[in-house]
């Protein structure tokens, strides 16, 4: 390829310095977005997955530091001046938060805040067409009567229009990349529904690349391309959506979808995976997943193993191989 | 709709739960009234999973509470193998909560922060009138009931895991030998992999212990694997009710359709191929709900009749109940 993908992430950690010494949160993270594209990041609370997406907007909590590499259309991130990255945020990178009450200025009508996006990005912008624009962009996430809603505060909304509104905010610029961190999480099925509904047609209309960013592999599996799975600050498997699903190969991957009641198959067990993830102070050594796995033998707890190329995919699981031909959990082998 | 078999175990009649809303400027009295449950009524068999299902504001947490007397309902009835407990008062009431118990969603809210798994555990037993020999045994008891190791006793709530603090949160609830649990949103607050093992747990325990569960969730799909037999609400009301098979299979109220429709399915192949119900609109206030059907004003099937009228809980086949004007299929 000549051309730099969207967005390139090559050996990405990051540290915190605590009182007790340096922690480390995320290693070595190599990801790619393509333009138009969409990928799931997937992984519990904990795994680092909002972490890795604050590192791409500059925006780290005040002890982390990153290394590595994150290239945005081939201009790197990680050592760009404040200025520069404020100037890409909210403009060709926006983002899209979990809690939109929390994301909004409680005192200020959703219009100025939409206004003061394309204000920042736009100097020389009119009122009037900022008006237009606000109005344009608030149809465009199917909020009725928009000129109306200009003068609404966030409170006045329900969570999911004003997830809608969210959306509408990130969009004002004509962003390229897009991350959506847990967009839907704070809200019931049904709005959930009609809030992806709306983001994945106009992801897909305006061929923006996509970082989904949740812990719900069901809405992973409706809509991304690519999936990379997260587990204790590293990424243990990646894949095409279909392969990944079909035949999981980290143990991980594999008991995080045998743990999802479905519809189907009622009545058998879920697959449970004992224990908890581990705290960033103490994360052992060799394979953070090990003291969890049922396939877990000396070597694992020895020699961390490193994403190889594994069928279609990356896994990083000394025994992937084995673990893709498995037969799926709650069947029995004939 | 349990014809035939011996009474319930809990059995709920028309049950309403008002709440008042604000205040006058003088004066105590309430703005307004805010019906949180409006006349809901269900058995549930002894032994069965009872599951109980809506979105935030239907009223289905607010209605595990007025069941187990933590709320006392404004009308209607609650009984405990024939017995009424909404007129009990505070003595007689300890009592029958020994029978009858509740798990809460957030362990970490639901258990003393200074106090070790030990003592959490010995409350209830303490106020049983349990000697201090046989409550050591029994707290160890527990522990290995909710497959915890016996040193997590003198752990505090904060150095264990969310799955471990619901475990507690279960040998709570397990300590007195109830037999009917209310289990409130029980893993919404845990990470998937670590629900799986709690829900197991509970399937576990509900077999080896005879245990009756009433089971309030916000994920058709954790209730769907859960549950005997559903109850479907929406602001305040049930709208059907069923046997799992027969709600998943033959859901004959719109809003039912629309919830199973909305759940995301783990497989990108099944999610490609789905048509989706997509609702429009956001739920009304409870303060204001619609007139007739509630669920009128995102139901693409309503009619005039639907403002008009609002439709009954009514038989549509052998334990089938839904409460719609137009019920069958979308």
């Amino acid at each position: 390829m000549d051309e730099p993908p969207l967005v390139r992430i090559r050996g990405l950690s990051v540290d915190f310095l605590t009182p007790e010494g340096r922690l480390n949160a995320l290693s070595d993270i190599d990801l790619e977005v393509g333009a138009g594209e969409v990928l799931g990041l997937v992984g519990e609370s904990g795994s680092g997955k909002s972490l890795a997406m604050r590192a791409i907007m500059g925006l780290l909590p005040p002890r982390a530091t990153a290394s590595g590499s994150i290239r945005f259309r081939g201009q790197e991130l990680i050592t760009a001046s404040e200025r520069e990255l404020r100037r890409l945020r909210g403009g060709r990178i926006a983002m899209i938060f979990q809690d939109p009450l929390t994301a909004f200025n409680p005192v200020q009508t959703i219009g100025t805040q939409i206004g003061e996006m394309l204000r920042l990005h736009n100097p020389g912008m009119s009122r009037r067409s900022i008006k237009d624009r606000t109005v344009e962009l608030l149809e465009l996430v199917s909020i009725p009567s928009g000129a109306k809603r200009l003068r609404s505060y966030p409170h006045e909304f329900s969570g999911g229009m004003r997830q809608r509104v969210m959306i509408a905010m990130a969009l004002a610029n004509n962003p390229e990349f897009l991350i959506a961190d847990e967009p839907t999480t704070a809200l019931d099925v049904t709005v959930q529904a009609q809030v992806l509904e709306t983001l994945q047609g106009l992801q897909k209309e305006l061929a923006v690349g996509l970082c989904l960013v949740t812990h719900d592999l069901g809405v992973v599996a409706g809509m991304a391309d690519r999936v990379a799975v997260m587990y204790a600050g590293r990424i243990v498997e990646q894949a095409e959506v279909d392969r990944l699903f079909a035949t999981p190969s980290h143990p991980y991957t594999r008991g995080l979808i045998g743990s999802v009641p479905r519809f189907e198959g009622r009545g058998r067990s879920l697959v449970a995976i004992e224990g908890a993830p581990p705290s960033l102070a103490a994360r052992p050594p060799g394979c953070a997943f090990a003291p969890r796995c049922s396939y877990a033998q000396a070597a694992c707890r020895e020699q961390r193993p490193e994403l190889r190329p594994v069928g279609a995919g990356l896994t990083a699981c000394h025994f992937a191989e084995a673990v893709a031909r498995a037969p799926a959990d709650g069947e029995t082998v004939a | 709709m349990t014809s035939g078999l011996p009474s319930p175990a809990l059995s709920v009649r028309g049950l309403i739960k008002d709440f008042p809303v604000g205040r006058s400027l003088l004066g105590n009295r309430p703005l307004a009234m805010l019906r949180a449950v409006d006349e809901v009524s269900f058995d549930v068999a002894k032994g069965e999973t009872f599951g109980l299902v809506g979105e935030s504001g239907c009223g289905k947490s607010t209605l595990g509470r007025c069941i187990v007397q933590l709320l006392r309902p404004t009308a209607g009835s609650v009984t405990l193998h024939d017995q009424e407990l909404t007129e009990l008062g505070g003595q007689e009431l300890r009592a029958v909560r020994r029978r009858l118990q509740i798990v809460f969603q957030d362990p970490y809210a639901s258990l003393h922060p200074r106090m070790r798994v030990e003592r959490i555990l010995s409350e209830p037993l303490i106020l049983a009138g349990l000697p201090a020999a046989e409550r050591r045994h029994r707290v160890q008891e527990l522990l290995a009931l909710v497959k915890l190791d016996a040193e997590h006793a003198r752990r505090f709530p904060h150095e264990l895991s969310g799955g471990q603090r619901q475990r507690v949160g279960i040998a709570r609830a397990l300590a007195l030998e109830p037999e009917v649990i209310v289990l409130d949103e029980p893993v919404s607050a845990l990470d998937v992999s670590v629900q799986a093992g709690v829900l197991n747990l509970l399937d576990d325990l509900k077999s080896r212990l005879a245990l009756t569960y009433l089971f309030v969730a916000h994920d058709l799909a954790v209730v769907h694997h859960f549950s005997d037999r559903i109850a479907v609400m929406y602001l305040g009301q049930i709208v059907e009710i069923a046997e799992v098979g027969q709600l998943y299979a033959e859901p004959q109220h719109p809003y039912t359709q629309a919830l199973l429709s909305a759940a995301p399915v783990p497989d990108p192949i099944e999610e490609r191929a789905r048509q989706r119900i997509v609702l429009h609109g956001d739920i009304p206030s409870p303060m204001e709900p619609p007139s007739g059907c509630r669920f009128r004003t995102r139901c693409w099937k309503a009619q005039e009749v639907c403002a008009r009228e609002a439709p009954p809980l009514q038989e549509q086949r052998a334990g089938h109940r839904a409460a719609c004007h137009f019920p069958g299929s979308p």
